[in-house]
């Protein structure tokens, strides 16, 4: 018997029968929702390339169960860019040359969101401990520790024009 | 890896949940944070037929301290909050810097204290400085509520002295005497993302410029969390110098009885406990004397 | 100068926004298992919970029978052909046919309606078994009455290799200092963050279209087209976006073929998803791997002769393994000068998940033994270790003695940058207790000189086709991007060639219905090799254009030059450029930004062509040229290449003296890429090749217990660095400018893990007086180390590997005794 939840995703409203047994990884990669942004690297929990954020906070979708999303706020990768336009973290990723195969970059981006939510001026070792969970095989992190600089300092640009 | 097939509950009060957890004997598991548990269901190293989200148990979320009364830590509070908590931060430093270690910030922000201390890890982060604040753990039911010091809440690596129909309500912990230090140490492969090898947590109150009292718990090197009362008594009643921290560090060591596994050999934690649990108990100790 | 070098180039040596990494970046690329089709099922394979066994009979009924299950494969139902990699070698099936060979053989396949049903199914699949004795290490897999794990291989003996260059025994009797030493690794797995996927659709016409993350599109469709008896036409191989490779994904695999048995069945398209456990039961990941090295130097730090005896543990079938067992010995070819060399290799099958080719294939485990022996013997000598590499180096213009002729070869610069950047000088004997720095150099080829199967066809060919309105061109190529960044290498190579801007050429890649053949992404290839292939082809789409200018104007086509998306020269003729302008203006009425004034563009030009014969396309080819290898040097020719890279690192480490743990303060590589197409990506390898060389250093182990079941089958228990375990790193990219390289590039990705190994083993050393020569260095063996050391009292203690490694290498060593170098 499946069950109904209404959830918020990137700032949509949607009312969706899941299984119980569903997790919000699949929820979100499944035919309902066809967000595939969201990527599976384990399904246990060990790597960090499904982060999304709930409610703001970065969580791993391969250990939320679907019906737990209901009545939450969940944003993916795919809800980051404003109407067309790349979210500054996106581009500071981009232009730092701190993406390869991809694969763990959606993870990484809204783990940087969540971090620069709350800290917008992070050191390079703050930055280092909030990634501990996302895990990368082709970048050896470098460079993506240069992007949550870079989006850090685009970011207050932003901020000081507006 | 998917998970099995499982009828998701989720009560709304404790006799709500006690009453699914009586209906299913022995084929019910409860989900805090789903960290531990969804992981276990998805490596089949456990299958349950009824799973009990504990979520909207407004009775599991309290969370008041006072200076007289000391902390009450409600089972489902998240390891993230208790990590970022200024208060906890200040009055129980080390529970915050242990949760601050465990798993990911993503593991963080679902884990909650109730699941880490029912999981019963020998490993469990919190464990170690709970044990160390002489936390008690309120165990409700049908029936009552009884409470049990989280020294003695730990059978075996995954048991506890829960019964089936209990459900792990909060922790207690009392006020932290004047004069404390603690220290948490854990050790593992990789610098983050681990299980540990071993944990060394210490806490030592002082008065007169000696120690009164001492903690020194291990986890990861027994079946369970231990303390050692060897340590503890060649600590309590002295001044705290390096050469007794030495000391205690021998007796800790001695008294752990870790395992060879796939980490580590069991020669190597106990060697680790020593340097450990000496290096534990000097931070500690520099929270609040001088000494040589 | 290492930098910065002075180029004319409009787009060539830049850091440009890579090709499908905005795609990446908002979650828009589509890596396979975020692929659907309307009617798709889902795939499972049920896996051998034994390590050796042969299947005495399998029970389908129940399995079969569950509501929403729509195919149930076993042997008897599908093609028996063998695949691999190397032809000669063939030795898998899709399914295991009479027995399994190692925990995670492929045994029986689902496809259902959902994944929790073709899972459910897998569990009412009953095997009868009987169980084999488990060959769990080379030694018990030798021994005379071992069971064979495949009939035809006697000893359970994969492959060997006994070669001879020179004469070591006179070479050791000449030297000052001879050593012997002894190293072991374990089986490393590549842990790409994506694990495979396949969706595989068979339609009812016989065409048969695979999505698969793969490095080698062309060898899959070969493999699946072979396999399943189907005309190559009809088989069309598509490589989406692909999550990481590394060597892994480098050949085709069963989950591939069952996919592809599995929608022809059920006459749906099936969708297939590897777990994390499944990825490490496939493995095809670094060989373990035995050495002993004896190296003879003579007095003034020259090294004169060495020799490798090496045992391979390859895991139960061949896969790239027989090519691992050559690299393994020609590897040490280079960078150094040795006049005397001797190998003896042997690869062993064991019944554990098959070892094929990870990155720095064949070339990091002998690499750390050889410079950590290096090092000794520079320590025993009093020299510099900087020092005595530099008087080794081998150079631009030398040949090794394998015969690989290094066209350009700058490992010297290497290891001036890396000793520079480092501050090696300061710190080297300077460093307080505790903290050591430690250096390595390596080299590694630039595409193998031949494919891995026997064919005189380009190894690369591309295609470039202009729009028909000349707004751009698109270039067609077989090649993989896995993430390296090989599509935009060819993106700015025909951007330069053609003066053009990277928006306006794309790419498409990966997929064998549309492009024309590239062996893949494998043995650092494409730079070169598609790069060369694709500068072909820009020049062939140039000089049409440059041709129809020079008829127009009547001056020769070297007037004229393609730059900023023009065409200069044509403006030197004002009566010639209004009439070809206002046909294309009058031709684009309405439509804005349109060319006005200046030279005219390159759209311009190319829409006159095209109005006069249609599609303008480029062709270009590249097969490796006749390759020097030495004859004398058996098997030398697996080893040749068109180029060869060299590089150095240096490691700062801290060691920990109470605990043994060991934290990595700075690594520094210097890589001698040729030519820097693309700068932030030679980078950004460099950098991922610190961070993954670290990790085989410090954690990475596949560990089995007696049963031959792997223990850390997840990537919390089979340990990649984390951030945190990463230190502060720097990249330095050397150009030497190879002749056989598009405008002098060569490889860079696999060359570059090479020397990290041996350098933080060295730094350790340096640090606090121990050599471990078992990886992984874990923080309990450098302490068991340290507390040996102290009890001897010596300056030097080396940690060696354990006795069971002594026996499989005295094993070896016995018969090898009797083989002769052929």
């Amino acid at each position: 018997m499946k069950k109904r939840i209404v959830l918020k995703i990137n700032n949509q409203d949607y009312e969706l029968l899941v299984a119980d047994n569903e997790t919000l990884a699949q929820l979100l990669r499944g035919t309902q929702v066809n967000l595939t942004g969201t990527k599976q690297g384990c399904e246990i929990g060990d790597c960090g390339a499904c982060t999304v954020l709930m409610d703001g906070k970065p969580v791993n979708s391969c250990l939320v169960l679907a019906v737990q999303a209901s009545g939450h706020e969940i944003t993916t990768i795919e809800g980051l860019a404003r109407t067309g336009k790349l979210h500054p973290i996106q581009e500071a990723f981009i232009e730092a040359g701190a993406v390869q195969c991809g694969f763990c970059t959606p993870g990484m981006i809204l783990k940087a969101k969540a971090l620069l939510d709350t800290n917008t001026k992070p050191t390079r070792q703050e930055i280092r401990k909030a990634f501990v969970g996302n895990l990368c095989r082709c970048t050896g992190y470098f460079k993506i520790i240069n992007a949550v600089e870079k989006a850090s300092e685009m970011l207050s640009e932003e901020e000081v024009k507006s | 890896m998917i998970l099995p097939r499982f009828k998701f509950t989720e009560p709304q009060t404790l006799e709500e949940a006690f009453e699914i957890v009586e209906q299913n004997k022995g084929d019910s598991a409860f989900l805090a944070g789903g960290t531990d548990l969804l992981v276990n269901l998805k490596k089949k190293v456990v299958n349950h037929s009824v799973i009990v989200s504990l979520e909207k148990l407004a009775e599991l979320k309290n969370i008041e301290y006072s200076n007289e009364k000391g902390l009450t830590l409600g089972a489902m509070t998240r390891i993230s909050d208790i990590e970022e908590s200024l208060v906890l931060r200040e009055k129980y430093p080390i529970l915050a810097i242990a949760a601050s270690k465990l798993g990911s910030p993503q593991v963080r922000n679902r884990a909650t204290v109730g699941g880490n201390i029912c999981a019963a890890r020998p490993a469990g982060d919190t464990i170690g400085p709970l044990i160390a604040y002489a936390a008690t753990a309120r165990l409700v039911s049908k029936d009552g509520e009884r409470r049990q010091p989280l020294e003695e809440f730990f059978l075996g690596p995954g048991r506890t002295i829960i019964k089936e129909g209990e459900i792990l309500a909060d922790i207690q912990l009392s006020t932290v005497p004047a004069n404390t230090g603690a220290s948490y140490i854990k050790y593992g492969i990789r610098k983050a993302m681990e299980i540990a090898m071993v944990t060394v947590t210490t806490l030592l109150t002082f008065g007169n410029a000696s120690c009164q009292s001492a903690w020194v718990v291990l986890g990861a090197v027994a079946p369970t969390f231990i303390r050692s009362p060897q340590a503890e008594d060649v600590l309590s009643g002295k001044m705290f110098s390096r050469n007794i921290a030495g000391q205690a560090a021998k007796l800790a060591a001695d008294c752990c009885q870790p395992i060879s596994d796939m980490r580590a050999s069991a020669e190597y934690r106990r060697e680790l406990v020593e340097v450990l649990t000496r290096r534990s108990l000097l931070e500690a100790a520099s929270q609040c004397v001088n000494f040589s | 100068m290492a930098e910065t070098t002075v180029h004319e180039y409009s787009i060539l040596n830049t850091s440009p926004v890579r090709k499908g990494v905005p795609e990446k970046a908002t979650g828009q690329a589509r890596y396979t298992a975020d692929l659907s089709l309307p009617n798709m099922l889902a795939g499972a394979i049920l896996h051998s919970p034994l390590a050796h066994a042969r299947i005495l009979n399998i029970d389908v009924t129940r399995a079969k029978n569950l509501p929403g299950v729509r195919a149930v494969l076993t042997a008897k139902d599908i093609s028996h052909i063998k695949f691999g990699f190397s032809p000669a070698r063939f030795d898998e099936t899709a399914l295991a046919v009479d027995k399994v060979r190692h925990v995670g053989d492929q045994v029986a396949a689902v496809a259902a309606i959902d994944e929790q049903t073709a899972r459910e199914a897998l569990d009412l699949i009953k095997v009868d078994y009987e169980e084999l004795p488990a060959l769990l290490d080379p030694f018990d897999a030798l021994a005379e009455d071992a069971p064979l794990i495949h009939e035809e291989y006697a000893r359970n003996i994969c492959h060997e290799v006994h070669n001879e260059a020179g004469n070591v025994a006179k070479g050791f009797s000449k030297a000052y200092l001879v050593r012997s030493d002894r190293f072991m690794n374990k089986k490393i797995d590549g842990a790409c963050l994506e694990p495979q996927a396949v969706l595989a659709d068979y339609d009812l016409s016989g065409h048969l279209t695979l999505w698969t993350s793969t490095q080698v599109s062309h060898y899959v469709q070969r493999t699946v087209a072979m396999v399943l008896q189907l005309p190559l036409n009809r088989v069309r191989v598509i490589a989406p976006y692909v999550g990481g490779g590394f060597g892994i994904k480098a050949s085709a695999g069963s989950h591939e073929l069952i996919a592809c048995m599995l929608s022809r069945r059920a006459g749906c398209p099936v969708k297939l998803v590897m777990d994390r456990e499944q990825v490490f039961w496939h493995n095809r990941g670094r060989h373990q791997y035995y050495h002993e090295m004896t190296i003879g130097v003579a007095k003034d730090g020259k090294i004169l002769a060495h020799k490798h005896l090496a045992v391979l543990d390859g895991g139960a079938y061949s896969s790239l393994g027989v090519i691992t067992v050559y690299y393994n010995g020609s590897l040490l070819h280079g960078p150094y000068a040795i006049p005397n060399m001797r190998y003896d290799g042997y690869r062993i099958y064991t019944n554990k998940p098959t070892s094929g080719s990870l990155r720095g294939h064949g070339g990091v485990s002998n690499r750390a033994c050889f410079e950590t022996q290096l090092d000794m013997v520079a320590e025993e000598m009093k020299i510099d270790p900087v020092e005595i590499r530099m008087k080794n180096a081998l150079q631009t213009g030398d040949t090794t003695k394998s015969g690989y002729y290094l066209s350009s070869f700058n490992m010297r610069e290497c290891l001036k940058e890396a000793r520079a950047y480092s501050g090696w000088e300061k710190k080297k004997n300077r460093l307080p207790k505790g903290k050591g720095i430690g250096v390595a150099t390596s080299y590694f080829l630039s595409g193998a000189g031949s494919a891995n199967y026997r064919t005189d066809i380009p190894h690369s060919t591309v295609v470039i086709e202009v729009a028909d309105d000349g707004s751009g061109v698109t270039a067609y190529t077989g090649s993989n991007e896995i993430g390296q960044g090989s599509d935009t290498v060819v993106a700015m190579i025909a951007a330069e060639v053609l003066g053009l801007s990277l928006d306006d050429v794309n790419v498409v890649s990966g997929d064998t219905g549309l492009c024309p053949v590239d062996l893949g992404a494998y043995s650092s290839r494409q730079t070169l090799m598609t790069g060369n292939a694709t500068k072909q082809a820009a020049e062939a789409v140039k000089k049409q254009l440059l041709d129809e200018m020079a008829r127009r104007y009547g001056v020769a086509s070297s007037e004229f030059e393609l730059r900023q998306g023009k065409v200069y020269g044509t403006e030197k003729n004002q009566e010639v450029l209004d009439n070809i302008r206002s046909r294309y203006r009058s031709e684009h009425r309405h439509f804005t930004n349109l060319p006005k004034e200046g030279p005219l563009t390159f759209a311009e030009v190319a829409r006159l062509i095209y109005a006069k014969g249609g599609s303008i396309l480029g062709k270009g080819t590249y097969s490796p040229p006749e390759l020097q290898y030495s004859k004398k040097w058996k098997g030398a020719v697996i080893g040749s290449s068109p180029a060869y890279s060299t590089q150095a690192c240096i490691a700062e480490v801290t060691v920990d003296f109470e605990t043994g743990d060991l934290t990595i303060d700075h690594l520094t590589l210097a890589h001698d890429c040729g030519f820097a197409i693309n700068r932030k990506a030679v980078e950004g390898q460099l950098e991922g090749s610190m961070c993954h060389g670290l990790g085989e250093a410090l954690f990475e182990e596949m560990i089995f217990d007696d049963k031959g079941c792997l223990m850390n089958a997840s990537l919390g228990d089979y340990k990649i660095p984390t951030v945190l375990d990463v230190p502060e790193m720097k990249a330095i990219i050397i150009e030497s400018n190879e002749p056989n390289g598009p405008f002098g590039a060569k490889e860079v990705g696999e060359g570059c893990i090479l020397p990290v190994v041996p350098a933080i083993i060295n730094a350790v050393r340096d640090a606090c007086g121990v050599v471990i020569k078992e990886l992984p260095i874990s923080s309990e063996r450098i302490l068991k180390a340290l507390k040996a050391k102290k009890a001897s009292g010596e300056a030097l203690y080396i940690y060696k590997p354990p006795a069971s490694a002594d026996r499989i290498i005295d094993q070896a060593a016995k018969l090898s005794a009797g083989a002769t170098a052929r």
